[in-house]
């Protein structure tokens, strides 16, 4: 059972779920994604950083007519870290349903 | 992090949460549809209304209608695309602007060869159905693919009922999807 730190903060794990809900190779404008998790700009830039930073999620930034966008991508790595951290959790919350160890059959 | 940072309850809680997130991904997407289903649910039940309540032959009045709901979507449409980029998000515009294609393609050969309706509204509708349906597979949306089969169904059942039955017939349809594009705006509002 391994926990991943950097997941392991809450509104990291809604970012990386919300991410991973969209499907492989999409991605989200910041402001979609702001709005959807109902963070503001400046704790969702601080928490993208450090999930680019451990390249987590991959960040464009670029221009849609005039206007100014940033797009955040899950990466490979991100998904795969997610899956880790979502097992141990699984794990672990198994252990809430079958306090005795053992499964239902 | 070897020691485990969680209860087990609130481990469970934890992934509520993340299911709850992964969830709300999908919401702009299907409101998206919800929209497109207002849009299109009023434009059926105005014009067949029209026409199945013999109040008057909507006949060429289809096209202004036909081209507003047409922008109108398309418009829509580059608002999710601002929103989210995804594969499903390209191959379901090539959808719809293929379809734009085939539909004005058929149309055109319908109105030459002076095809009226419930005809010319089967093969319409028909073309419609396709893409409903093709819609629902590249986006996994179980709710389009039993749209597209409902106006399949309909359309057919309909066809050799007369032109008001067929009228009255896509009219409540569009009253169904009116009320479902109504329900499903309000649910996933983003």
């Amino acid at each position: 059972m391994r926990f991943d730190e950097l997941i392991h903060q809450p509104t990291r794990l809604r970012i990386m779920a919300y991410l991973t809900g969209l499907g492989p190779d999409a991605a989200v404008e910041f402001q979609t994604l702001r709005a959807a998790l109902e963070l503001t700009e400046g704790n969702l830039s601080r928490h993208l950083s450090k999930l680019e930073e451990a390249g987590y999620v991959h960040i464009e930034k670029g221009y849609e007519g005039r206007r100014p966008r940033t797009w955040i991508r899950l990466t490979g790595t991100g998904r795969d870290a997610l899956e880790h951290h979502l097992a141990a959790l699984e794990a672990l919350a198994r252990q809430a349903r079958y306090p005795s160890g053992g499964e239902a059959t | 992090m070897d020691r485990p940072p969680y209860s087990p309850e609130e481990a469970a809680e934890v992934l509520r949460q993340a299911e709850g997130a992964r969830q709300r991904a999908r919401h702009p997407l299907r409101a998206f549809v919800g929209q497109l289903l207002v849009l299109w649910g009023l434009i059926y039940l105005v014009m067949y209304g029209v026409s199945a309540l013999g109040l008057a032959d909507p006949g060429w009045l289809w096209l202004p209608a036909v081209l507003l709901g047409f922008v109108a979507s398309f418009t829509l449409g580059s608002r999710i695309g601002s929103a989210i980029r995804s594969p499903e998000g390209h191959a379901l515009r090539k959808t719809w602007a293929w379809f734009g294609v085939v539909m004005a393609t058929a149309s055109f050969a319908l109105v030459l060869q002076g095809v009226e309706d419930p005809l010319f509204s089967f093969v319409v509708n028909l073309l419609v159905a396709f893409a409903l349906l093709q819609s629902g597979e590249t986006l996994g949306e179980r709710g389009l693919i039993r749209g597209g089969l409902l106006l399949a169904a309909v359309n057919a059942l309909f066809l050799a009922a007369g032109t008001q039955a067929y009228a009255l017939a896509l009219a409540a349809l569009g009253l169904v999807a009116l009320v479902a594009g109504v329900i499903m705006t309000r649910r996933y509002a983003v």
